[in-house]
């Protein structure tokens, strides 16, 4: 998959979890996941486990403790299709 | 000095509430790979054996998420990695590494609060249901204000929270601080928010009395 086309999978899977909803219509790389879409920290671990069931990866509690923005996301997710 | 040195000559205090109110909360600890992300085997077994699950889980979550603030307020960014923090089984203690943190969860049918705290003494709390108009970070940040201008005996005009940016930070921000006049109080505090509920912690370990104000009188 492009980078695009992660981006708009990664995008989905945090859409129903972001209480900014405006954030995600200017929603870049660089858009923090916590700050800026304001997605609760109690709902992370649905955001890692949707990750992992939509691009077939695992994501350990270490990979998920470096995801701070959306691109953060994105890499991880590009790093483990690549790899695998 | 090691970190559990560190901990127990400074105080700490971190707080986390759960509104139990919130829809998408209900079923989280009936599915087998959020407990493995969040708990250890041991407390796992507790929520699928416990008679209130919901309860249970979210405490232990709570427990874990509060005691990951105050360890950031003296160590710095570290790893949240949920099992890693392990809660008693009396709920008197969570431990993270060689780290012990004092313990105390609260529930009800409408919500989870959890406190965990280093030094001594017993840090001081508040929990508000709130409405609409501002954000909860809003509300949060002015919940703390008046708690602690009540507590210190100040006007709440004359103090405000910061959070210092910290790009490693896992929301872009440092641990929240109470200032006076501008200027840091050496009092750690903590802020949570979830659905419709606010609350903060304010880690007094000292008698007020004893409270050096900096560039103020001894109040």
């Amino acid at each position: 998959m492009t980078e695009a086309e992660v981006y708009q999978v990664v995008i989905s899977i945090l859409t129903p979890f972001a209480k900014a909803q405006d954030a995600l219509a200017e929603c870049t790389m660089e858009t923090s996941i916590l700050k800026d879409l304001k997605v609760n920290s109690a709902r992370l671990v649905d955001v890692v486990l949707e990750l992992e069931d939509r691009f077939g990866i695992e994501v350990t509690d270490e990979d998920a403790d470096t995801v701070r923005t959306v691109g953060d996301a994105v890499r991880l997710v590009r790093a483990r299709t690549q790899s695998d | 000095m090691n970190d559990a040195a560190l901990l127990d000559a400074r105080s700490a205090v971190g707080n986390d509430v759960i509104d139990l109110q919130q829809e998408d909360h209900h079923a989280a600890f009936q599915r087998p790979r959020i407990l493995k992300r969040i708990c250890s085997p041991d407390e796992a077994q507790r929520v699928q054996e416990s008679a209130r699950p919901e309860q249970t889980f979210w405490g232990l979550f709570a427990a874990k998420e509060a005691a990951f603030k105050a360890v950031i307020q003296w160590l710095g960014q570290v790893p949240l990695c949920y099992p890693e923090f392990r809660v008693s089984l009396d709920q008197r203690t969570v431990e993270w590494r060689d780290v012990r943190l004092k313990l105390e969860v609260r529930s009800t049918e409408r919500f989870v609060h959890a406190l965990a705290w280093s030094g001594t003494g017993f840090p001081s709390w508040a929990l508000r249901a709130t409405r609409g108009g501002q954000s909860s970070s809003q509300r949060v940040r002015q919940l703390l204000l008046d708690h602690a201008a009540r507590r210190l005996g100040l006007s709440a005009d004359q103090l405000a929270v910061r959070r210092i940016p910290r790009a490693e930070a896992w929301d872009g921000a440092g641990p929240p601080e109470l200032m006076h006049r501008g200027r840091p109080l050496q009092i750690p505090v903590s802020l949570s928010h979830d659905g419709n509920l606010i609350a903060c912690a304010l880690g007094i370990t000292c008698g007020v009395g004893l409270l050096r104000l900096p560039g103020d009188q001894l109040k």
